[in-house]
């Protein structure tokens, strides 16, 4: 019997609310990659032009692709960097273990994910009222999403932020318990780049993107992204398990 | 130099990713509890990025409607069936035109010659075919009209951009211009992938964009029973 019985749920609320506070600066990072990204989007991802008969034409492609790329990065890279210890051992300000150290992190993760999945959806609007206001109006297309088709979307864009997000912490935790992976996973990414790009059907990475990217079914896709997101966070507290205690 | 192209992604990436994580880091050093001005900040950026949104959707709700946009499956059918009319035509069988073609503009001369010669004004006039059918009747008048095959770019009706040819009637001779060349210059807004991954066949990795039609132009001319046709005319036929 104890004074004051502890509940590991309360717990975990506890230390989220004081990582939503305390780890704000992943938010200002957001807002600055984000306007880095509307900037870098002006140039549009893709244009195709050419004649047929008597029209000549030159379509040019704008979407919201490169702000979502930087959000998935940005996620990736946050995630890296609350596994550091400066982060970690913030954690102890509370009575705490690593579960429940974990378990805030990823709620921590997942919030974040969520906003910068809101944000991409929302920034996106900024960036076509400027290039309204700056190009000829009458030629501007913009593809009008039903209702079912904005919630999907939003919902998959959150998912892929937080699947990097998580593979961003496996990630950290890697190096946090073996400076090797710091050099390892960086060599082994960019080999496989090069790797790919080498042979003339590129495949590894080209795969991997396609078992999300090509997945059709929102249901199947979410399975998909919850499934693997689990197995890398489980992973990572397997990791960190192996890590030695703070001293 | 090739070499060092193949390459490039992979640098533009490298350097991407060590700017953004440089820049990351040294944001995450900084003092971490969100003081006021940073709370301020994010929520001003929240709270724009919102006033953008409603205006844009206000503003721009009605930007879709520009061009009338096609299935994949739609523009099979309209290709198939400009290949139909024009294998027909070819043939000597035009009929049911309008599927895959759209009439651009028509013209009524009054003619009461046996003879008529068709001259194109330019080159670029080779372009467009010419099909005479001879009327049953004489009526004095001929009939001609200017059909367009409709134009898709990127699934996008662009039909109606495109021009009319010109025809003029001048004794015995018949002066057919091309159409003018026209530039359509279109900016494409599109959510981004994971908007497109569950719409069918707009999906990101699968999405062929749908191709565009044949867009070719040709005027059919309606002549007198009586009314003998000389130049260049792709059939001559009676009706």
């Amino acid at each position: 019997m104890y004074l004051a019985e502890v509940n590991a749920w309360h717990l975990v609320k506890k230390q989220y609310r004081y990582k939503l506070k305390s780890y704000f600066g992943v938010f200002t990072s957001l807002m600055a990659i984000q306007l880095l990204a509307i900037f870098f989007s002006f140039n549009g991802t893709g244009m195709s032009g050419g004649s047929s008969g008597t029209l000549d034409y030159e379509v040019h492609y704008m979407t919201n692709d490169l702000i979502q790329m930087f959000m998935m990065l940005w996620a990736f890279i946050s995630a890296i960097i609350i596994t550091t210890k400066a982060y970690r051992y913030d954690d102890y300000a509370f009575v705490t273990n690593r579960r429940i150290s974990h378990y805030s992190n990823v709620l921590i993760l997942f919030s974040a994910s969520v906003f910068a999945g809101i944000t991409v959806i929302l920034s996106g609007h900024v960036f076509k009222l400027i290039t309204y206001f700056s190009k000829d109006p009458s030629s501007i297309m913009v593809d009008s999403l039903t209702t079912g088709e904005l919630l999907t979307g939003t919902a998959a864009s959150i998912l892929y932020i937080f699947l990097f997000a998580s593979a961003g912490y496996f990630v950290g935790m890697l190096v946090q318990f073996n400076r090797v992976f710091s050099f390892l996973l960086p060599a082994a990414f960019f080999g496989t780049l090069i790797l790919d790009g080498l042979t003339r059907e590129p495949a590894l990475l080209v795969n991997t993107s396609t078992f999300f990217g090509a997945e059709t079914s929102f249901f199947v896709f979410l399975i998909k992204i919850l499934g693997v997101s689990f197995i890398l966070l489980l992973a990572s507290m397997g990791v960190s398990n192996r890590m030695e205690v703070r001293k | 130099m090739s070499m060092l192209l193949m390459f490039l992604p992979i640098f533009i990436i490298l350097v991407l990713v060590a700017g953004v994580a440089t820049f990351m880091v040294r944001a995450s050093r900084r003092k971490r509890v969100g003081s006021k001005k940073s709370r301020w900040m994010i929520g001003g950026y929240t709270l724009i990025l919102l006033a953008a949104a409603v205006l844009s959707v206000s503003v721009l709700s009605d930007k879709g409607e520009e061009f009338k946009t096609l299935t994949a499956e739609e523009l099979k059918l309209i290709e198939s069936e400009q290949m139909r009319v024009m294998d027909a035509a070819h043939s000597g069988k035009l009929q049911n035109v309008e599927g895959g073609y759209t009439n651009k503009n028509s013209w009524s001369f009054p003619y009461d010659d046996q003879q008529l010669d068709i001259t194109y004004l330019d080159d670029e006039t080779a372009s467009v075919m010419v099909f005479v059918q001879e009327k049953d009747t004489n009526d004095d008048v001929i009939e001609a009209i200017h059909y367009t095959g409709n134009v898709f770019v990127d699934g996008m009706d662009m039909t109606d951009k495109k021009s009319s040819a010109e025809l003029e009637l001048r004794g015995k001779i018949l002066s057919i211009k091309a159409p003018e060349m026209v530039s359509v210059n279109v900016t494409k807004f599109s959510s981004g992938f994971p908007f497109q991954q569950f719409t069918g066949e707009k999906n990101w990795f699968f999405g062929e964009r749908p191709s565009m039609g044949f867009g070719h132009d040709f005027i059919l001319l309606k002549v007198p029973e009586d009314v003998e046709v000389d130049g260049h005319t792709n059939y001559v036929r009676a009706e």
